[in-house]
């Protein structure tokens, strides 16, 4: 059930980038809403279903761009795992999400920077740092609602 | 002391009285009659009347406005209803209305440019938008199926928007100008110095290799000059913000402003064939 439900949230989430994503005043600064979906998917899920879950995520921005599908597919799933691996013996609640949530946004963006490498190394760290902030702030509002959706019990009922 | 008078006599007195008031009367109501006027009778039945029609008249109107209270107020209610049912239809029409006269300009604007090119081209609707910081892309509605082809141009209603890089039967991917990777072979239309133009990745373009000799200002138009054959000649690429020269160097760097703001894109032209 839960996994169905990432799937419906990783769908939702590639209609909503690929309409909207685009409105926000600055470039640098476009929410990546399926990697989002992905790390709270690997942070309330620890299932092997994740990895397809991650590698669903990744196609689906490839297929947003057009392009660089190896590099999102590998970056999104790396992701996943960095926030499995770093969440495993934490007890997590909301303020130790949205750290792994940074941390697997960052390694995320580095990931991406090694497979399809820029240029622009100014103009990568500042929409990466960008990212990362703009990926915790939504793991901060989007992770309580998607525990509470899952029906997880609180942190300190567990 | 005079006689009392006869029981006859008084009889006949009041008699007579009686004709002369009833004589009286008769000729004042005839008078009053030919002068349009009420009659004597009338007068005075209006008068004793009027209390009663007056306080009756009165109960009636409050009755029938007491009845009235039911009577509007479900007819209201009614009148209401139908009202708002009306003000949402309107609104949803001047919404419609709207949306089509926007849609109107911008499709005018396409039509225009269409006009202007000499070359073959298919409308497509932006169906996905640039969705993450690192690719400048979109997806349109028009694939091989119409006649794009990998490198077809693509352009809006306000000049360049990038060019296509794949595609499918009924969808392409457009790499826009904007992006980091393209590169349109530009000119300045004032005083036609060239350069090529390139995304900085953000918002901006940069025209670089444009000769220092040349004279570049801010404000001064920049247009495709069809060079490379990828893009017509002349379809606006943008407006210079600012120039830099740097002294060791010898091309000029302007950045420019693009003419085409993707997140006001709703459709665009596709270069098919050109003469």
């Amino acid at each position: 059930m839960k996994v169905a439900a990432a799937f419906v949230a990783l769908f939702a989430a590639f209609v909503l980038q690929g309409q909207f994503s685009d409105r926000v005043a600055s470039t640098q600064w476009r929410p990546d809403l399926i990697l989002t979906v992905v790390i709270i998917s690997a942070l309330l899920l620890r299932s092997p279903a994740l990895g397809v879950i991650a590698l669903t995520g990744g196609f689906l921005e490839g297929v947003l761009c057009g392009r660089y599908y190896a590099a999102f597919t590998i970056s999104r799933v790396l992701a996943a795992l960095v926030a499995v691996t770093v969440a495993e013996p934490l007890e997590v609640n909301p303020a130790v999400a949205v750290g792994v949530a940074a941390l697997s946004a960052a390694a995320a963006q580095v990931v991406f920077l090694l497979v399809e490498p820029s240029g622009n190394l100014a103009f990568w760290a500042n929409t990466a740092a960008r990212q990362v902030l703009l990926v915790s702030v939504m793991a901060a509002v989007l992770y309580p609602l998607a525990r509470r959706l899952a029906g997880d019990p609180r942190p300190e009922e567990l | 002391m005079p006689a009392p008078m006869s029981r006859r006599t008084l009889r006949l007195i009041v008699f007579a009285a009686v004709l002369i008031l009833g004589i009286t009367a008769g000729v004042a109501q005839r008078r009053v009659q030919t002068q349009g006027r009420a009659g004597f009778v009338s007068e005075w039945t209006g008068l004793l009347a009027r209390p009663f029609l007056v306080s009756g008249q009165a109960v009636a109107s409050r009755g029938r406005s007491f009845a009235s209270i039911f009577r509007t107020n479900s007819s209201l209610k009614r009148q209401n209803s139908a009202l708002a049912s009306q003000n949402e239809r309107l609104r949803r029409r001047v919404h419609q209305m709207t949306e089509a006269e926007a849609e109107a300009k911008r499709l005018r604007d396409l039509l225009s440019l269409s006009e202007k090119l000499t070359a073959e081209t298919v409308t497509a609707r932006v169906l996905v938008r640039p969705a993450t910081p690192w690719v400048q892309t979109c997806t349109i509605g028009a694939g091989s199926s119409d006649g794009v082809k990998v490198g077809s141009a693509v352009v809006g209603g306000r000049g360049l928007v990038g060019m296509v890089f794949t595609m499918q039967p009924r969808t392409s991917q457009v790499l826009l100008i904007r992006d980091a990777t393209s590169s349109v072979a530009s000119l300045v239309q004032r005083t036609r110095a060239p350069g090529i133009c390139s995304g900085d990745g953000g918002e901006m373009l940069r025209m670089m290799y444009i000769p220092l000799a040349s004279d570049v200002r801010k404000g001064d138009s920049v247009l495709s000059s069809g060079d490379g054959g990828v893009f017509p000649k002349g379809i606006v690429v943008g407006t210079v913000e600012s120039v830099t020269a740097q002294k060791h160097e010898h091309f000029k760097t302007a950045l420019i402003r693009p003419a085409v703001e993707p997140r006001s894109l709703e459709e665009v032209l596709v270069v098919v064939e050109r003469p």
